[in-house]
């Protein structure tokens, strides 16, 4: 008796190597849509991670803005137009670094300093006359700009932290009393010529734009200062919410970079009520 | 055999292609869970903002609406006028004058109300639209409640321990009961309800589903001490009659303010908030907070504070070594600040770090009569004589008086000729029209209408006696009483008599100040027809009108001023503890015992009855209200009481603190039924909550509101 050994006949073989490269080529895809899927949600909440407690962080510090007429404010002004990235500085009721005791209220500012990154500074200040090192907060005529020059320029300081690695432009406004949106703190029109205790503000709108961290790696430096050059000021005359339009068309303008890179950019942007 | 192999190598081979598949789709389901978990978290993360924000919206709502009932309520108990093209709300009874408050809270001074349900705040009061839901008592669905000791964390009710530093308030305070705030706004709620109008059916046409919940304590600030003005250190600035002439809430004795059993604020602590608060303008020895003043120092401090110009809203601009003067910029500030300098926790119920008060009078019509309170400072212009030629034009303009130097026999003395005029007037003008700026005598006689001309222009001429640095009886020539008859005479009372034919007789004794006046109240010096003072002492004294109409402080809005109707003592003790009492000898008020009582006099006065404005206090220094030493002596010791508060006490703003907290959420399905069965209304789920203090100055007479700094507060 002979035994016939059972195999796969030719057909069988076809039938099934195809059919299982079938069912490779729908896994792959999935897998790959999955992954493509995953990977972008990642880095959207990789961003919304940094930019979530990055906009709280300036919402405390803003709601607990010392608002007198009689401190200094370092702002945005027709003294002080800001081309590019923003800066701004003020006394808020928040802790600060201080290596010895200090007081509750702190010099706060914000600035993108240069490797294109949002910076924050809370400066623990000490109580008026302490032997501390340090300085109190200091009233008018005594300005911000002359008492802590690294809050109003590029300079070095220690109590800056890295608060948004991903935020790369930063840029502000402010919405008037009277309505209107304007670069300037105060009212012109009703004769005012100084913040006053923030008097006429009402609001100030933070404009950001953040990339995360796979993106960022696909851009230089200059590139992405670049980018964030490209990304125009506000000025008064613009409407609600142009801005935002603008920064938007300007990144989809943008060629000659990685297109994964430019998509991987995304703009925020939060009003903070600055209530008297 | 080989069959069996052959079957087993098939079968590893479907096996291993099964592993395979599975290990994809393992792969792929963990990618998948890992990014929905991710996903998740940050849902959480974003949602935990949203409440924020909405919490936050809340606890604003909740600001805007009891300000608004507050508005309400001045309007309701108020009759209307209009000046100046500005409604004026006049209180229609003296109780009308302060805010209602709901409930006696004798324990509680500076407490004004709470929202509470079954609000019984009496008209026209606006009730909180509170349910009866409390805030302490009744926890959450998720056990969230507000502990009494987090209701005091601004320390402004009186603590049950005074011998730690927890915040945990009397027995007698009663925490205030949730507002629950639906779709369609704050309303009192008696239930959960059922059907699709029940507080927790998200059906979007349902108004009723609850969106937060707030409660609130509102606290009178304006009747605390300044704590960025109040207060002067020791040793006291030189003379001590500096002080004790008071004239500015600076010089407020923080000793008479009570701590712990029968300890009082020490000077210690005192010296501390002066020196870090007036660092700059002062330019103490030491360092934070050990702080010691110089004889210069202290003189600095009180030549900043007499300065008649500054309203004490902003810092000096001094500036010492890279230092300027400090103000507190929130109450938590000063709560921090109290900590690192170990002061009693307990003085902090005493003190304020916000006050407004438009620097007007309010007096019959003349809140829109008049432009602004005529300044003592302008009575300097008759320090000597002959004036200077500006000064003889300011006097005219201020005075409507010309000088006449000696002149043989005559001795030097002054023509009532008006502000513009040459010749001697018949009359003095009518204060007429909207905001004026009249002069003194128009100001006097508008004042006192039932004053003949003559005793009007004596009353001026022993006010410029009281100030001039002679000793001469200063005399006024006005207009004939007809024709041919020679001018007439007012006299004034100085040290010496006038020897001018004519000269009426005069009290055997006179005071005379020879000095500046730094109180409105010291016009009570002053002499009417050459015989009897101004009455600043008795209720029915129809001189006290004048004590709304002077300033020594001009400007406006100003901080510092005290509301004259505050229930708590002590501040009003610190006021009169040093004043001086008899100009002569610089006798003043000592110790606590005696302007403890006195303040406890009158506030037990302004409670039963309001005061309506500054000429109020020759009611409060009457003996029918102060009957305690020394201020029963004499009627300038009587009048002590006078010359302290009326410089540094207002009626016309409501300085108020309102302490809101608010929570957003929502009552889940299952609210009807737990976790609270006895009070369905408790089974709120809190999702975020936000607390403000909200420091308001409110003008009594016009409902503006004059400033307001909102605190946000993170416990």
């Amino acid at each position: 008796m002979t035994v016939r050994s059972k195999a796969f006949t030719l057909v069988e073989m076809l039938v099934s190597i195809t059919t299982l490269t079938l069912i490779v080529l729908l896994v792959s895809r999935l897998f790959n849509s999955a992954s493509a899927l995953t990977t972008s949600v990642n880095k959207r909440m990789d961003v919304d991670e940094q930019v979530r407690p990055f906009l709280d962080r300036v919402a405390i510090d803003l709601a607990q803005m010392v608002k007198r007429s009689d401190v200094d404010y370092f702002l945005k002004s027709p003294s002080n137009t800001q081309t590019g990235n923003d800066q701004i500085a003020f006394y808020s009721v928040v802790s600060g670094y201080n290596a010895t005791s200090a007081g509750p209220v702190s010099l706060v500012a914000y600035r993108i300093n240069s490797r294109n990154q949002a910076e924050r500074m809370a400066k623990g200040l000490i109580w008026n006359g302490d032997s501390s090192t340090g300085t109190p907060i200091v009233f008018m005529p005594l300005t911000i700009s002359t008492t802590w020059t690294s809050a109003t320029d590029t300079s070095a300081d220690i109590d800056y932290e890295l608060a948004a690695p991903s935020v790369f432009r930063f840029e502000y406004y402010y919405v008037l009393t009277s309505g209107n949106l304007s670069d300037t703190p105060w009212d012109s029109a009703a004769g005012h010529t100084a913040p006053s205790g923030m008097r006429d503000v009402a609001a100030i709108s933070v404009v950001i734009a953040a990339i995360d961290a796979k993106s960022r790696v696909l851009l230089s430096g200059t590139q992405l200062a670049t980018v964030a050059a490209g990304m125009s000021d506000f000025t008064g005359s613009m409407a609600q919410g142009a801005l935002v339009a603008r920064w938007q068309r300007t990144l989809d303008a943008t060629t000659g970079l990685p297109r994964s890179a430019i998509t991987g950019i995304r703009i925020y942007q939060r009003y903070f009520p600055i209530i008297q | 055999m080989r069959h069996l192999s052959l079957r087993r190598a098939l079968n590893r081979t479907g096996g291993a292609a099964l592993v395979i598949v599975l290990a994809f789709v393992v792969l792929l389901a963990g990618i998948v869970v890992a990014c929905l978990t991710r996903m998740g978290t940050n849902r959480q993360l974003a949602h935990g903002t949203f409440n924020q924000a909405n919490s936050d919206q809340v606890a604003r709502t909740a600001l805007a609406i009891i300000v608004a009932d507050l508005k309400q309520e001045i309007a309701d108990g108020s009759s209307t006028s209009n000046a100046n093209g500005a409604t004026i709300y006049t209180a229609t009874v003296p109780a009308n004058m302060v805010p209602q408050r709901n409930g006696t809270q004798v324990t509680t001074p500076n407490l004004v109300r709470r929202s509470v349900n079954s609000d019984s705040v009496p008209s026209p009061g606006v009730g909180s639209r509170a349910s009866a839901v409390n805030s302490t008592t009744d926890a959450s669905s998720n056990g969230r409640f507000v502990s009494t000791a987090r209701w005091n964390r601004h320390y402004l009710l009186p603590k049950s321990n005074l011998t730690n530093d927890d915040s945990d308030p009397v027995a007698s305070f009663v925490a205030p009961d949730w507002v629950i705030v639906s779709r369609s706004g704050p309303a009192v709620q008696s239930g959960i309800g059922t059907g699709s109008t029940a507080l927790n059916n998200q059906l979007i046409t349902n108004s009723n589903y609850v969106i937060g919940r707030y409660a609130y304590a509102v606290y009178d600030e304006g009747g605390l001490l300044d704590i960025n003005i109040a207060g002067f250190p020791s040793p006291t600035p030189a003379p001590a009659t500096i002080a004790g002439r008071k004239g500015s809430v600076a010089f407020a004795d923080l000793t008479a303010l009570p701590t712990t059993g029968s300890s009082f604020v020490s000077n210690t602590a005192i010296n501390r908030v002066i020196g870090w608060r007036n660092y700059a303008t002062m330019q103490p020895a030491g360092t934070f907070p050990g702080f010691t003043f110089s004889a210069t120092a202290s003189s600095a401090f009180a030549s900043y504070f007499l300065d008649p110009a500054r309203n004490f809203g902003i810092v000096a601009s001094a500036v010492s070594g890279g230092k300027t003067d400090q103000a507190f910029v929130s109450r938590s500030q000063l709560i921090e600040f109290r900590a690192d300098v170990s002061a009693s926790v307990n003085m902090l119920q005493y003190l304020g770090t916000f006050s407004r008060e438009i620097n007007h009078s309010t007096w019959n019509d003349s809140i829109g009569r008049l432009a602004f309170r005529f300044p003592l400072s302008r009575f300097d212009l008759f320090a000597t004589t002959p004036p200077s030629t500006a000064n003889a034009a300011l006097i005219q303009r201020y005075f409507g008086l010309v000088y006449v130097p000696v002149t043989g026999p005559t001795a030097e003395h002054w023509q009532y000729a008006g502000i513009s005029g040459t010749g001697l007037l018949v009359s003095i003008p009518p204060v007429s029209g909207t905001a004026q700026t009249p002069d003194l005598f128009p100001l006097l006689q508008y004042a006192l209408p039932a004053a003949a001309m003559g005793e009007i222009l004596s009353i001026g001429a022993s006010l410029i006696d009281q100030r001039d640095s002679n000793l001469d009886t200063t005399w006024i020539e006005y207009a004939p009483a007809g024709a041919g008859l020679p001018a007439q005479k007012a006299f004034g009372v100085d040290t010496n008599p006038s020897t001018e034919p004519g000269a009426p007789a005069r009290p055997a004794s006179v005071l005379v100040l020879n000095h500046e006046f730094r109180s409105v109240g010291d016009l009570g010096y002053a002499y009417r027809n050459a015989s009897t003072s101004i009455d600043f002492r008795t209720t029915a004294s129809n001189d006290a009108p004048l004590l709304d109409l002077f300033t020594y402080n001009t400007a406006t809005p100003r901080s510092g001023i005290i509301n004259l109707n505050t229930r708590n003592a002590s501040v009003l003790a610190a006021i009169l503890k040093g004043a001086i009492t008899t100009d002569s000898s610089s006798a003043a008020v000592t110790g606590n015992v005696n302007p403890t009582t006195a303040a406890n006099s009158i506030v037990s006065a302004t409670t039963t009855q309001p005061a309506l404005g500054r000429q109020d206090l020759v009611r409060l220094a009457s003996s029918s209200v102060v009957t305690n030493s020394p201020f029963t002596t004499s009627e300038e010791t009587r009048e002590t009481i006078t010359r302290a508060l009326a410089e540094v006490a207002q009626t016309r703003t409501w300085g108020l603190l309102i302490d809101v907290i608010a929570q957003s959420g929502r009552y889940p399905p299952n609210a009807a039924s737990g976790p609270n069965l006895a009070n369905p209304l408790a089974n709120f789920v809190v999702e975020g909550e936000k607390r403000y203090w909200l420091h308001v100055a409110i003008d009594r007479f016009t409902g503006e509101i004059i400033d307001q700094q909102l605190e946000a507060v993170y416990e």
